[in-house]
């Protein structure tokens, strides 16, 4: 597994210019609101501007200007969990994960979200509509829901950011165990929670300003950070409770 | 009696059916595009699409004479056919489905932009086509203000008056659709016949208003997540 990344795209007020490669592993987009990390997220999965440059994934080219190239979302084999969620309000939970198996056999595809719903225990919501099930069950949906078609890569922009302590808790744990150990698939994780970074990434990569800034484990990071924007980024503060330092 | 009620009736009918089938499929068709059309021409093409609704009836059916007058554009090539459509059924269903169609539009674009983009995007890198994604994902959420512009279009259709008589005219047993029969029986003095005519309008105007009020209650169930 091989993801290469390089591109640089002008934007009204904002550009992205960022060249990074990927293997099997999770990586951390890590960085302030407006740095470029969802827009990186969303040029892979060819859904935003792509600008120069170009997207390789496992030796298949998604998107080169030079070669005219530019694969259509549904080419590119990549699994997205949007920061809403976006599941299909008007679908039960089985057809939200059924959804992508289009051109698969009916009931070898039925089988197998069946066997999705039981490994994120959604089984018996499999006939409820989005809106009769909870937050952390809806992130479940939207996990299985891009794991179904065997993405090459899974792209997770922020889907925790609207849960509470505890159930972010929980889908950590949920994303370790399926995904970094059940699947065995690479995962591009865009998150501004710096517990998050330390207790999912293999490898963090520190953006600014639509540039990479920091690119190393997450320990590294945290003892040497390379400017002051990544250390109060990384500072204790942001990963301990404010009482400590009261 | 029964003649001269049930020929406006079948007129209006036909003619609003028509038009309202023509207005759904080129409304949706519209607004899908101009929902996501970002460019410098925008508020422009709004307006014009819109223009039937502002204008006074007479100036539509006017500019509807001139089009397809004998010595209009569309008159003349429909001549070299050897066809016309003033004064014919067609007239009727040219007048209702130009006047009606603004409502189905502005409806129906209002419905698509209300659709999360991001939804559809879902959509889209799960593998679906983008007609797909149309049929199954963004016609299915904005379904309810899509259903309510194609009955606030019927409604409006049904009420056509200045401009169906502007290109249409009154031809009994032709043109001749409930709004302009009941104009020319109260101005003949045909008092029964215009009642009837204005009962049966607002038996439609009503079962229109129930379904719409159906279609709204039904577009806060399917939207909310």
């Amino acid at each position: 597994m091989d993801l290469e990344i390089n591109i640089k795209t002008e934007l009204p007020g904002f550009s992205l210019d960022v060249n990074w490669r990927m293997q099997r592993e999770l990586v951390v987009l890590f960085g302030h609101s407006g740095a470029g990390k969802s827009m990186t997220l969303r040029t892979i999965a060819g859904i935003a501007p792509q600008g120069d440059g170009h997207i390789r994934l496992n030796g298949r080219l998604l998107y080169s200007k030079d070669m005219k190239i530019n694969l259509p979302p549904q080419q590119r084999s990549v699994g997205y969990v949007f920061q809403d969620l976006a599941l299909f309000p008007h679908m039960t939970v089985e057809k939200n994960i059924l959804f992508g198996t289009r051109g698969i056999d009916s009931r070898e595809a039925r089988k197998k979200a069946m066997d999705m719903m039981e490994l994120f225990c959604l089984a018996e919501y499999r006939g409820r509509y989005p809106h009769e099930i909870s937050g952390g069950q809806k992130q479940r949906v939207a996990l299985a829901r891009a794991l179904m078609r065997n993405p090459e890569v899974l792209l997770l922009d922020e889907p925790f950011s609207s849960l509470d302590d505890q159930l972010r808790l929980e889908m950590r744990r949920c994303l370790v165990n399926v995904v970094k150990r059940e699947f065995h698939i690479p995962a591009i994780l865009v998150t501004h929670n710096v517990l998050e970074v330390f207790s999912l990434a293999d490898r963090v990569m520190v953006y600014s300003r639509g540039r990479i800034v920091q690119c190393d484990t997450p320990q590294a990071v945290f003892n040497n950070p390379v400017n002051e924007e990544v250390m109060s980024l990384v500072s204790l503060k942001k990963l301990y409770p404010d009482y400590l330092f009261t | 009696m029964m003649e001269s009620v049930l020929s406006p009736l079948w007129i209006s009918l036909s003619t609003v059916f028509t038009a309202t089938i023509i207005t759904f499929f080129t409304g949706i068709a519209v607004a899908r595009w101009m929902a996501r059309y970002e460019g410098k021409l925008r508020n422009f093409i709004d307006g014009i699409l819109i223009l039937p609704l502002v204008l006074p009836p007479t100036v539509v059916g006017l500019g509807l004479l001139m089009l397809f007058g004998k010595y209009g554009p569309i008159g003349q090539l429909l001549l070299l056919f050897g066809t016309t459509v003033v004064f014919s059924w067609p007239a009727t269903v040219i007048t209702a489905t130009v006047v009606s169609f603004p409502l189905m539009y502005m409806n129906a674009r209002g419905a698509f932009e209300q659709v999360d983009v991001s939804v559809e995007n879902a959509a889209r890198t799960l593998g679906a086509s983008e007609w797909r994604t149309f049929w199954s994902v963004t016609l299915p959420l904005a379904w309810p203000g899509v259903a309510a512009g194609a009955v606030m279009a019927f409604a409006r259709a049904i009420g056509e008056f200045g401009a169906t008589l502007m290109l249409a005219g009154y031809i009994p047993g032709r043109t001749a659709t409930i709004p302009v029969t009941i104009y020319f029986a109260v101005q003949d003095g045909e008092m029964n016949q215009a009642l009837v005519l204005v009962v049966i309008v607002l038996i439609i105007v009503f079962i229109s208003l129930s379904a719409l009020a159906y279609f709204k209650s039904k577009s806060y169930k399917v939207i909310t997540v």
